[in-house]
């Protein structure tokens, strides 16, 4: 109910959404590659907030589905000549299915918490050392996209057309959440991360539904994956399938408020752009010392604020009402 | 492939695998009294490695002199990073806490790299590059002192946690933490204390093991992988489990490698990690 009311009676997300999805039109270059990488990790976020998030299973093997949105698109581009738009459907249906047989796997018995965040990295790591040694992959040196340098193969002269890909991208991303969120689906998902006892017992078919949140967050990141690969015209195992970019998409998440429609929207909106702030003004200086800053940033967050911004913003503006004494009921 | 290069493989495998024993046995201690999942684990051992060198780059201070030195230190910044910096976040949720610790791991890889950069270096002790040699074996004086003083040190903490005071206090958080609560344990306290001790460990097993690596910023994550393997494998807070979970991963790695290069040997221990999740989710000697 909390976010409800929460969605409806503030603007405010959107307008600030809107506008830095918007200014790039109207800005110099390095913006819009900021805004291009911001926006790249909304869509990521928002994918892996659905499973991560709003069904609460603690998932890092999410580089696999990055990994197979763009391996599959390069070699199917590379080899067969296939367009990157009819490849990208490819890669999103092979992530999807390792993202169910994944969830089949490790949801069939009960196992003790925690354990699927072990399963799934375990996964990865297989998936980033395979992916590393495998010739035909492209092995530690990765592949370079063919140069065909035309619209219908998902290749553009200018950036801020990769920036309208990726904007389409993430409105549909964002509208698909907001939809699950507050259908029977989401409130399935959501009665499972709160009690799935419970939700058993009342009938919620637990293991359907994880599976099927996996298969929408999978092929999601997988159509993510796919337009890095194509912005960057390389595919290599460090960038697509190692660890480190789904510790930054959970800690993102995280930043932002596991769980919420706008979570995954807010922490990379505000922390992307810093991240490149920080990386302008203190990467020269010293190596890490941005990326230092940044995470000790996201750790301070955490601290503070271990639901994320928006809960923490929740509970500013409950604090409000309640000093100008125009109180509402907290419902939690 | 010869019986000796095999043996001399198996031998390292093992010795390798009381270290990791060790690492995950830390590890265990601190999920056992809280249910932390420190995914920065492997990273605050990369922090004592690189401690060592600093000490011996500033005052030639040897890495087994500087022991008990970064055991001493670590437990401090153990105790208070858990109260200042965990205890709250955990209060959360465990799923928070877990959450914390990987930023954790960002801040500190980012940190060394800042402070020592990104090259590979090494850290000379007295034992480095010697070799004793029993024919047909050869083996490394720092993996034979360091897997030995390995054993020793989970020896030294089984009895600490079956024979002490403070030791029933953390099995008896473990069993059933409320009613610890109720029979007058400090809850906080013991957490706090675990995880120094978790800690301090880790900067004592970083010393005694720096001589057998390369260092490198980003290493942590490796070893944080690997004691999550052993912990799972070995069934969580099972002493023998996960001796024996060690030794299976590190005779496997070892062997693997051997036979069918780095790659496939770096692959061993995730596959045997899922199969027995898969089959044995509470792992070889957990409790059902």
């Amino acid at each position: 109910m909390r976010e409800t009311r929460f969605l409806s009676s503030a603007a405010l997300p959107w307008i600030a959404f809107l506008a830095v999805a918007l200014a790039p039109l109207v800005m110099s270059s390095s913006w819009t590659n900021m805004a291009i990488l911001t926006l790249l990790f909304i869509h990521l976020c928002i994918a892996w907030n659905l499973v991560g998030g709003i069904a609460g299973q603690f998932c890092i093997g999410h580089s696999l589905f990055l990994a197979a949105g763009a391996y599959t698109t390069t070699l199917l581009s590379l080899h067969l000549g296939i367009s990157p738009w009819i490849g990208m459907f490819a890669g999103a249906a092979l992530a999807a299915i390792i993202g169910v047989f994944i969830a089949w796997l490790s949801f069939r018995y009960e196992l003790p918490p925690l354990s699927f965040a072990l399963v799934t990295i375990a996964l990865a790591m297989l998936g980033y050392l395979a992916i590393s040694s495998i010739d035909f992959l492209g092995a530690s040196r990765g592949l370079t996209l063919p140069v065909r340098g035309t619209p219908a193969m998902y290749q553009f002269r200018s950036d801020t057309t990769y920036y309208v890909v990726i904007l389409i991208q993430v409105i549909v991303a964002l509208a698909l959440s907001m939809w699950l969120y507050h259908t029977k689906i989401g409130l399935y998902l959501r009665a499972v991360r709160d009690n799935e006892r419970a939700a058993h017992a009342i009938g919620v078919p637990v293991l359907k539904y994880k599976m099927l949140a996996m298969a929408i967050s999978a092929a999601l990141t997988a159509f993510g994956g796919t337009f890095y690969a194509q912005y960057l015209q390389y595919v290599e195992p460090h960038t697509f399938a190692g660890i480190n970019i789904v510790i930054q998409i959970i800690l993102l998440t995280v930043v932002g408020g596991t769980g919420t429609v706008w979570g995954p929207v807010v922490g990379p909106l505000l922390l992307v752009p810093a991240g490149e702030w920080l990386r302008h003004s203190l990467g020269g200086s010293l190596p890490g010392v941005h990326l230092l800053v940044f995470g000790v940033l996201l750790v301070v967050v955490i601290r503070f604020a271990p639901d994320g911004l928006i809960g923490a913003f929740g509970r500013a503006r409950q604090a409000w009402h309640f000093r100008r004494g125009t109180v509402k009921v907290a419902t939690r | 492939m010869s019986g000796e290069v095999l043996l001399q493989a198996t031998v390292q495998g093992l010795q390798m695998g009381a270290i990791y024993a060790l690492i995950a046995l830390s590890m265990t201690l601190i999920f056992s009294v809280g249910g932390l999942l420190n995914f920065a684990h492997g990273d605050f051992m990369a922090l004592a490695m690189y401690g060592a060198l600093a000490l011996y780059q500033s005052f030639a201070l040897d890495a087994y002199a500087a022991a008990p030195l970064l055991f001493f230190g670590f437990f401090l910044l153990g105790f208070l990073m858990f109260r200042r910096l965990v205890q709250p976040v955990l209060a959360a949720g465990v799923l928070a806490g877990a959450q914390l610790t990987l930023g954790l791991v960002f801040v500190q890889e980012n940190f060394l790299l800042m402070v020592f950069g990104g090259d590979y270096l090494s850290v000379p002790t007295v034992l480095s590059n010697k070799n004793l040699v029993i024919p047909p074996l050869t083996m490394p004086w720092p993996l034979l002192v360091g897997s030995l003083l390995a054993v020793v040190l989970a020896a030294i903490l089984y009895v600490v946690l079956m024979r002490t005071d403070f030791g029933r206090q953390v099995r008896a958080i473990t069993q059933n933490s409320d009613a610890a609560a109720l029979m007058g344990i400090r809850i906080d306290r013991i957490q706090a204390i675990a995880f120094g001790i978790g800690i301090g460990l880790l900067g004592l097993t970083g010393a005694i093991i720096v001589a057998q690596f390369t260092l490198t910023p980003a290493m942590g994550l490796d070893f944080t992988l690997i004691a999550l393997i052993v912990m799972v494998i070995g069934g969580l807070g099972s002493f023998a489990g996960s001796m024996i979970a060690g030794a299976i991963i590190g005779v496997s790695e070892s062997l693997g490698s051997l036979l069918y290069g780095g790659t496939v040997g770096a692959m061993i221990p995730y596959a045997i990690l899922v199969l027995v999740l898969l089959f044995r989710p509470h792992g070889l000697m957990g409790e059902h």
